[in-house]
Parts: C-alpha cells; sequence; structure tokens
C-alpha cells in the first residue's frame, strides 16, 4: 500500500484516515458509520494512533464505538480535556466508559499530551510524517473557558489541534480542527507556518464565533496556501460551506479547487435533482461514504497522494455537481 | 430503500395481510391486488396464538404485511405484529413488511424484533402499493444475502437516561455511542435482564453506560436496534480515572 490520505464523508463533522504500509493515523472520528465502515474497508487491524482535535461531538463522537470495536486494536488515543464539557452529559459519558472498557482490556492507552511542543515522531509512521501545529503548550494548559494568549476567552474551537499530514510524495494536508479567529491571531502573532497543499477548511466552512467570516477565509487562505480546499460537510438545512466563506477563499485564490464530501444545501437547496436514493454513485471512491446511499454526497470521500486528490477524478466530480446543482457555490462565486 | 417501482410482481407471490383493524387489512389488500399481487386476509380468529399464525402463513402465503397491532380492536390473540414478523422472516425464511399506526410501539414492542424485521412502514405509507412490494423484496434481499451495510451492528456504549412505566412494562430511553446526539431510543427494560422488569431496579441504572451492537447507519431512530448485549452497567462517574479538568 503506498501512503494516502482519507477524508471520510461523515456528513457534518469529521474524519480523516492517513495508512501506509501497515501504519495508519485516524484524526477526528465523527459520529458517523462511515468512520468503522472506513476502517473496515481500509483492512485496518490496528490504528497506531487516534487524534482527537478537540472534544466536540462531530469530532469526537465516533470515538465511542471505534474504542468499542473488539477486532481493532488502537496504539494510543490523543485527547484533550475540556472543562467546557458536561461531564455528566451522555455523551461525555459514554465517551468515558468507551475509553476506559478499551484501556481496561489493554486495547488502547490515552494521552492528553496533544500539543505542540509533541515529536513528530510521536504521531508518525511509514512514510507519513504528522506535525502538531496547535494549539501551544500554553495553550493547551490552559484549555477551553480560559483566557487565550492574545486576549479573549477560548472555547473547546479555540484549542483545536491542528495537525499536518505530510504523505510520502511530499504532499501536505492540514487538518485545523475548528479553529476560530482567537486561534487564528494566535497563529499569526507567532508566526506559525501552516503551508500545505490540502486544507480541510476549519468548522465545516462557518463558524458562528467568527463575526467576519470572509476576511477569516482570507486569513486562513494567505496562510495555508493550498492549491485544494476540502470542507467536510453534512447536507443540511444551514448551508455549509457558508457564501461569505467561499468569497473569502477565492478573493485570496480564485483557481483554488474546492470540493465538498456532501452536496451543500447553498449549492442545491432541494433534493429534486438528486438521484433516487439507491442509485449508484458511479463517481466516488470506493471508500464508504455517509451519503452514497442517500445520494447526499458530491466529492464523497477523498484519497490524497501523489500531485493531489486522486479519488474521485477531479473531472468526474465536476460532472456529477453540474448535473444535480442550479447554483454551485464553487462554480458561481468565482470572481 | 423503498424507492423501487413495481413494474412487475410475480416475484411476490400471495401476500398474506394481518391487522386487527379489518377496514385497514382490506386496503392493503385492495392496494396490492392493485399492482397485480394476490393477497390473502388473515381471520385472526383462527389463528389466536403464535403458532397458528405461523403454521397458517407458512400453509398459506409467500410473503406477509403485518400490523404491529393485532389484539386492540380484535381481542383473544396472545402475541402482537413484530413477535410474528420477526418469527415469520427469521424462522421461516418467509419476507415481510411491518405496518404500524403507533409511533409508541416501535420503542417497546418493535425495538426487540428489529434486527429481524427490515422494514417497518407508516400506516399512511400502505396505500401506496410500491412501497409494501418493495419492501417485501428488500426483505428477501436480507433473508437470501444477509443484512446490507446500513443494518450492520457494530459495538459501542449506550447510556441509560430515563426510566418509566410504559402500557407494556417497564421502558427505557438511552443515547447511542456514535449516533445522533440528541435522539433517545426507547426499549423495554427487561432487554436488559429480568431484575429490569422492576420499575425501582430499572431507575437505579439511569446514568449508567452498557454496551451492545448497534446500527449505527440508521438514519432514524425507529431503525435503531441492539444485539449482543453486554448486561454489565457501567457508572462513568465511579471509572478509575477522570479527565483532569472534570475532577
Amino acid at each position: 500500500m503506498s501512503a494516502a490520505m482519507h477524508v471520510i464523508d461523515v456528513a457534518h463533522g469529521n474524519c480523516a484516515v492517513a495508512a501506509d504500509d501497515g501504519w495508519a493515523l485516524m484524526v477526528d472520528a465523527a459520529p458517523s458509520a462511515a468512520v468503522i465502515e472506513a476502517v473496515a474497508h481500509l483492512e485496518l487491524d490496528r490504528l497506531d494512533a487516534v487524534v482527537i482535535s478537540h472534544r466536540d461531538y462531530d469530532h469526537a463522537g465516533g470515538l465511542v464505538p471505534l474504542l468499542a470495536r473488539k477486532q481493532l486494536e488502537i496504539g494510543a488515543v490523543y485527547i484533550s480535556a475540556d472543562a467546557a464539557k458536561n461531564p455528566k452529559a451522555p455523551q461525555t459519558a459514554t465517551l468515558l466508559a468507551a475509553l476506559h472498557d478499551a484501556k481496561r482490556n489493554g486495547r488502547c492507552r490515552v494521552s492528553r499530551d496533544l500539543d505542540a511542543a509533541m515529536n513528530p515522531a510521536d504521531l508518525g509512521g511509514a512514510g507519513v510524517v504528522v506535525e502538531v501545529l496547535a494549539p501551544t503548550f500554553a495553550t493547551a494548559m490552559t484549555g477551553p473557558r480560559g483566557k487565550s494568549p492574545v486576549g479573549p476567552a477560548m472555547t473547546s474551537n479555540t484549542v483545536s489541534a491542528i495537525l499536518r499530514v505530510t504523505v510520502d510524495s511530499g504532499i501536505r494536508v492540514l487538518l485545523p480542527g475548528d479553529i476560530d479567529d482567537v486561534a487564528l491571531a494566535e497563529l499569526q502573532a507567532a508566526g506559525t507556518d501552516l503551508s500545505a497543499e490540502v486544507l480541510v477548511f476549519p468548522h465545516h466552512g462557518s463558524n458562528s464565533a467568527v463575526a467576519d467570516e470572509r476576511g477569516f477565509a482570507a486569513a486562513v487562505m494567505r496562510m495555508v496556501d493550498p492549491r485544494v480546499v476540502l470542507f467536510s460537510v453534512g447536507r443540511a438545512a444551514k448551508a455549509r460551506p457558508t457564501e461569505e466563506v467561499m468569497r473569502g477563499i477565492f478573493d485570496v485564490k480564485p483557481d483554488v479547487y474546492v470540493a465538498c464530501t456532501q452536496l451543500s444545501t447553498g449549492c442545491q437547496a432541494d433534493d429534486s435533482r438528486l438521484p433516487a436514493a439507491g442509485t449508484p454513485m458511479a463517481h466516488l471512491t470506493a471508500i464508504p461514504a455517509a451519503g452514497r446511499l442517500a445520494c447526499r454526497s458530491c466529492a464523497g470521500s477523498l484519497s490524497i497522494a501523489g500531485g493531489g486528490v486522486i479519488g474521485p477524478a477531479i473531472q468526474d466530480h465536476q460532472t456529477y455537481l453540474l448535473s444535480v446543482a442550479d447554483e454551485p457555490m464553487c462554480h458561481t462565486l468565482r470572481p | 430503500m423503498l424507492l423501487d417501482h413495481v413494474t412487475d410482481t410475480p416475484d411476490v407471490g400471495i401476500v398474506a395481510v394481518l391487522d386487527d383493524d379489518t377496514d385497514q387489512a382490506k386496503i392493503v389488500r385492495f392496494q396490492l391486488e392493485d399492482v397485480g399481487v394476490q393477497a390473502i386476509i388473515a381471520d385472526l380468529d383462527m389463528v389466536p396464538t403464535l403458532e397458528s399464525a405461523i403454521q397458517w402463513i407458512r400453509g398459506n402465503a409467500n410473503a406477509v404485511i403485518c400490523d404491529v397491532q393485532l389484539n386492540n380492536l380484535h381481542g383473544g390473540i396472545d402475541y402482537d405484529g413484530a413477535q410474528l414478523l420477526a418469527r415469520v422472516i427469521g424462522d421461516e425464511r418467509i419476507p415481510g413488511v411491518l405496518t404500524t399506526g403507533f409511533k409508541d410501539d416501535v420503542g417497546m414492542l418493535v425495538r426487540p424484533h428489529r434486527g429481524h424485521i427490515p422494514v417497518l412502514v407508516s400506516r399512511d405509507e400502505t396505500e401506496d402499493p410500491d412501497i409494501l412490494v418493495a419492501g417485501v423484496r428488500m426483505c428477501r434481499a436480507e433473508i437470501d444475502s444477509g443484512r446490507g451495510g446500513e443494518r450492520q451492528t457494530h459495538r459501542t456504549a449506550l447510556y441509560i437516561e430515563k426510566a418509566s412505566m410504559a402500557d407494556t412494562g417497564v421502558a427505557l430511553d438511552a443515547r447511542v455511542g456514535g449516533w445522533a446526539r440528541r435522539i433517545s431510543m426507547r426499549f423495554p427494560a427487561a432487554m436488559l435482564g429480568s431484575d429490569f422488569e422492576r420499575i425501582e431496579h430499572a431507575r437505579r441504572s439511569v446514568g449508567q453506560v452498557f454496551f451492545a451492537a448497534v446500527n449505527l447507519a440508521a438514519t432514524s431512530e425507529t431503525e435503531l436496534f441492539f444485539e449482543d448485549i453486554e448486561p454489565e452497567l457501567v457508572d462513568p462517574e465511579r471509572l478509575s480515572f477522570h479527565f483532569e479538568a472534570e475532577q
């Protein structure tokens, strides 16, 4: 197997898997059966590490069945403490129970050592290099509800771990969790290098905590300078990515390739043009996708290696998109 | 998915219709006959026990459309439609579709058998023969080839958030780890063991977690089922570790 990164269509949420030669890393685990199905499809009986960028349910909820899967060995789970989470909430209770169950049965160890001071060798393997670019050690030790070094109070999103994964061909994928403008200001102040060829855009292309979405998106684009921008989104009533985020992206890089895992309602509001549920979606990769059966996927689950996105084929994705969407934002909003 | 269009129906064979509402049974028969499917309505007086119903179906039909409620309007029936259909599908390998007019039945009556019953439709949907025929075919496919990906189960943790008395016994409501965050799944407490049939015992389990295999690709609560239940309850507040920030 050659090194590749797979961004899984989990509907709203995030999950990415990097794999190479018997070694594998998962970054975030959304509450979607596609997470488990992807592990099975990729024939992974071991994940060397699972990194949860932050403990919001759309990034961590799928960790519960992943940990509970007895036929899967996990080297280590890296997950931050989060004082903003109610320890008595059902999602926290199931997470604690699953972590405890996996630890007790020797299926993984659990580490809260997740910050930019980590040694890349701790997470990488085979032909894949994994860097933790944020949070800083000081920010991680402060945590959500604490005060950011640049001033405002931090949320769970602010302290998202930012990972940059480089597959052996040299292509770099940036996974910034749900970082907000507070986190971005800290990164700018620190002069952190976020450059990458592929960006999985933070917070699914919208951030209610960011007043100026267009400016935020433009700032992210300037720092990352990607050739490809991916959105891990569900086909929900609240359209993601937002128009403002898309405009900010194209303000900086009008020719960037943009793909969403599922068809945004901002591109096609109703389902009238979608194929009937169950219709084979020939343009998708074979990797499980949450939107495949109901034909809600757009690019579906994507694979990245070599020169960039190797699946689905860009032309096939574009042909499909134009066949189902009246106003695809990645076309109509380009200057 | 129930979206295949009916073009030809000889594969469906003779369909047995069971419903304690005879008017509703006639509607279903009429709809099926409208697309060329022969349907026969069961005389519930003749099938008062589960075994007699199974025997009658085995001798007279190739498929079943069965309502959850068989006793409400009729009386004298010692089983419900979910119990019957689970046996018919699981043991007799005869395909069927379960129908219901009461959402409340899904948790307490259908849930324990949902693993055997791939197709549950609302009473409104029974007026569409395409849905009924497609449902029979979908069930046949599962009998022949096993569960599709959307019905595969995966081990996960479930959080018990409520115990209450329902018409048919003690009910538990649980959140499913790795599934929709805000939606609870109702089921008979007895599924966790006979002790849970006592409300006092069930109430003591609130706030605790158990493990079971759940079909996590379910798109609605009515599709959810679980199996391979691990009866040991875990109290999250008494685990040997906590996150520092939560101490």
